[in-house]
């Protein structure tokens, strides 16, 4: 069967695997190493961010500890190494390369990943390596941490639903909006996001008429544009990212259709803000809400863009939601590793009781954890408006300090009895 | 001959020794994320070449038959549950019997795809397979009430439970599966079977004449494709303990190509060889340095560029290198190279009356290629 030259061939290349491995060995020096692990998406649609996500865990590193010649940081007492990994925004992949970093790699502290469903796979993979630290990087899914939690699973971010606190109650009160349809993409991260708006907005007595789920990526809106009501709505909830929130707004202008908007936390960032088009006169007055506002004044926030620029010649104009995301994770686990003064043994068992009670004031408010280890912390609630020379921009609204996981409606609320999904929480 | 039948055999048990003891002295992250998937990447990759060696069908639609096998496996064993669209999903059936089920309802989705593809050649075929192939995706990631749309279905056990609580018993499921598969298919391409399929490849229009049905073998043998496919989805669901639309997306599509031609399209073995590389150059492109650059954000371009080099390099893929080197080296300055049957010269016995050299599958040979109509 394997004839003799194949069988060789075998042979050699497991013994060049088997050296390749033996290669790979930890560096030595006089403290000890602590391994951290950065996972995030480096192809795919998430390309972008996922590079931002790299810089915001840097950047913290960078702040909190001091760069050796070895591409170490140095620490009181140990020494923290960063090995990255890539993957494309599907939890196969995600966990794949995570496996790799935990079994292969030996790092002690996971950081990642950046999208929802790929977080809701690491979340069942970390029950599994209960002696390893999973910290989340900016997936927003809720349930990674709402129901079914593992126990060494922390988020120092907020999730999809927190990014949107404030925004229901701001479109029903203030703009007067009573009834809407919605667009979004069909996954776990959409989800939460629609589950958090429709929170507020149900409770305070609005409608979602009608929901439109399209696929990652849907380049042809043309059958959601004509299946959107023309009349008796006040305005369209858009949750879509990147080039596909460009496409839908592109099309729905052409269209002629002349509704007011209301966004996702990444619906209308600078990437679709800054992209020429027709479309952007259809923009001004469109409200969202997220973690981060690229005006915001706070000087917590200020000091920390400026560092950002300082750092990365090559960064974007504002560090978006998933540098900041990267970053408190980040933060959170070095803190913890300086309480501890860098002890792991015990199966991590100090370190993870240490982690569980960081707090500290991040670039745009306090971060703390709440007994599923999920972050609470400030959001805000933003619009569009002309400036004056003729761009868009996003200004600060409103700001909410302390947003828990159930946006104050406490874990009992009857919309939070069902895990958010396609047709849940609904109010038509 | 007899020596080269002994160094042969000589070879052949070193092989398997060593795959035998490998679990036992690899670390897990070696035994599973490695050993076994790539076994099971393999098989999904030797369901290609054989169908493109033996058919001279390269079809795309492998991954797909892989993956709607898995998708079976996980509704056919999960328990009962109510999911977010209503629908009450999941048999509920113990893993062995969903699994037999699975990979003969992945058969018949095999048949089928060759009925709608097999009367076309080349390119159209090609093309065919691929739209079939992206459909399924799209079924897959837009229906909930079935495949769970987006996020799939998670919690999937095999027979012997999470791979990763033992992992030599399911390296050696994924060995046992592998060689069994392998084995099979040699002794089918030695059967009448076989060397029918290899006529209806090289002469369809003189098969027809001798009384063959052209049309039914080649359905026959997208069959046998979605069998052996099929086999390695539902390793693969066991393996991951999960699916979702992912595992059937382009680029698993493509992913199956390489490894196929990475190995060489013309060798069965090729497939796992293939495999094994592809594998260790997707972990480890991310850890790898070359000239003080990192590759770890661009760990892509280092596969195309391997990928490019070796069909640049070995246009019959690793294994046909190896075989070039190896008659270059015995048969010293004669470099006349018997074109046999791949498969069978493998098994150490040349094909009878049908002669093809390796690394040309795909098209039929000639003028006999049934022009539309």
């Amino acid at each position: 069967m394997f004839g003799t030259r194949t069988g060789r061939g075998l042979v050699a290349l497991m013994f060049v695997a088997s050296i390749a491995a033996a290669g790979c060995g930890g560096s030595s020096g006089g403290d000890k190493v602590i391994k951290i692990g950065g996972l995030a998406t480096l192809e795919g649609p998430f390309a972008v961010p996922g590079q931002d996500g790299f810089r915001g865990v840097e950047q913290a590193l960078n702040t909190l500890g001091k760069k050796l010649d070895n591409g170490n940081w140095q620490f009181e007492g140990f020494q923290v190494q960063l090995l990255k990994e890539g993957s494309d925004a599907t939890p196969a992949v995600a966990l794949e390369k995570a496996k790799k970093l935990i079994e292969q790699d030996n790092v002690d502290i996971l950081i990642g990943p950046l999208s929802g469903d790929e977080g809701l796979a690491i979340k069942d993979y970390a029950k599994t390596v209960p002696d390893k630290t999973f910290v989340n990087g900016s997936s927003a899914a809720q349930d990674t941490t709402f129901r079914d939690a593992a126990p060494n699973f922390f988020r120092f971010s907020t999730d999809g639903a927190q990014w949107m606190a404030g925004l229901g109650k701001y479109a029903f009160e203030k703009k007067g909006y009573k009834s809407v349809a919605l667009v979004a993409e069909d996954y776990s991260f959409p989800y939460t996001q629609v589950g958090g708006f429709m929170y507020e907005f149900c409770a305070a007595g609005g409608h979602v008429v009608q929901k439109n789920w399209v696929p990652l990526g849907t380049k042809d809106y043309s059958s959601v544009v004509s299946n959107l009501p023309t009349s008796g709505i006040d305005a369209i909830y858009v949750a879509l990212g990147g080039s596909d929130a460009v496409n839908f707004f592109t099309q729905y202008n052409q269209a002629g259709g002349k509704a007011k908007f209301i966004g996702g936390s990444i619906t209308v960032d600078q990437s679709v803000l800054a992209t020429k088009g027709a479309f952007q006169d259809i923009l001004a007055g469109t409200i969202a809400a997220g973690p981060t506002a690229d005006t915001a004044t706070d000087k917590a926030w200020l000091d920390y863009v400026a560092e950002y620029h300082k750092e990365f010649k090559d960064g974007l104009p504002f560090p978006g939601l998933f540098a900041l995301s990267y970053y408190n994770e980040t933060v959170g686990v070095l803190k913890a590793l300086q309480a501890v003064k860098g002890d792991l043994s015990n199966k991590q068992a100090a370190f993870m009781a240490a982690l569980a009670k960081v707090e500290f004031d991040g670039p745009t408010g306090h971060v703390s954890l709440d007994g599923n280890r999920q972050a609470i912390s400030s959001n805000y609630v933003t619009e569009v408006q002309k400036a004056a020379d003729g761009t868009l921009q996003n200004n600060v609204i409103s700001k909410a300090d302390g947003v828990d996981q159930t946006l104050g409606l406490g874990a009992t609320s009857p919309y939070l009895a069902q895990p958010v999904s396609r047709d849940f929480p609904s109010c038509p | 001959m007899t020596w080269v039948r002994s160094r042969q055999g000589i070879a052949t048990l070193a092989v398997l020794v060593v795959l035998v003891i490998y679990p036992q002295v690899m670390p897990r992250f070696w035994v599973l994320s490695i050993g076994a998937n790539a076994m099971i990447l393999g098989i999904a990759a030797l369901s290609l070449v054989f169908m493109a060696g033996y058919g001279g069908m390269t079809s795309l639609a492998q991954a797909a038959l892989a993956g709607f096998a898995a998708y079976m496996v996980a509704l056919l064993s999960l328990e009962p549950s109510t999911n977010a669209t209503g629908s009450t999903l999941g048999a509920g059936l113990p893993a062995i019997p969903s699994a037999l089920i699975a990979i003969a309802l992945a058969t018949a989705l095999g048949a089928l795809f060759g009925a709608i593809s097999s009367r076309s050649y080349g390119i159209y075929f090609l093309m065919l397979t691929l739209a079939l192939s992206v459909g399924f995706y799209y079924i897959v990631l837009q229906n909930y009430d079935v495949f769970g749309g987006h996020i799939g279905f998670a919690g999937i056990e095999g027979p012997t439970g999470l791979p990763r609580q033992d992992p030599p018993v399911f390296y050696y499921l994924c060995l046992g599966t592998a060689s069994a598969v392998y084995l099979g298919l040699r002794y089918l391409v030695r059967s009448q079977l076989g060397l029918t399929f290899q006529g209806v490849r090289d002469n369809p229009r003189r098969m027809a004449a001798l009384g063959y049905r052209v049309g039914g073998h080649r359905v026959a043998l997208f069959a046998i494709g979605g069998f052996v496919a099929g086999i390695s989805g539902v390793l693969g669901a066991w393996y991951r303990g999960n699916i979702s639309p992912g595992i059937v997306d382009l680029s698993r599509t493509i992913e199956v190509l390489i490894v196929a031609v990475l190995g060489g399209l013309g060798y069965p073995i090729g497939a796992f060889v293939g495999a094994v590389i592809y594998t260790l150059i997707k972990v480890f492109a991310s850890s790898i340095t070359i000239a003080g650059f990192s590759f770890d954000e661009r760990f892509n371009t280092l596969i195309g560029l391997g990928f490019l080099l070796i069909v640049l390099v070995a246009p019959n893929g690793i294994v046909g290198l190896a075989d070039r080197a190896f008659v270059a080296l015995t048969h010293r300055g004669g470099g006349r190279r018997r074109a046999v049957d791949p498969l069978a010269a493998e098994a150490g016995i040349a094909s009878a009356s049908t002669v093809t050299a390796p690394g040309a599958p795909g098209v039929p040979a000639g003028d006999d290629v049934p022009s539309g109509g």
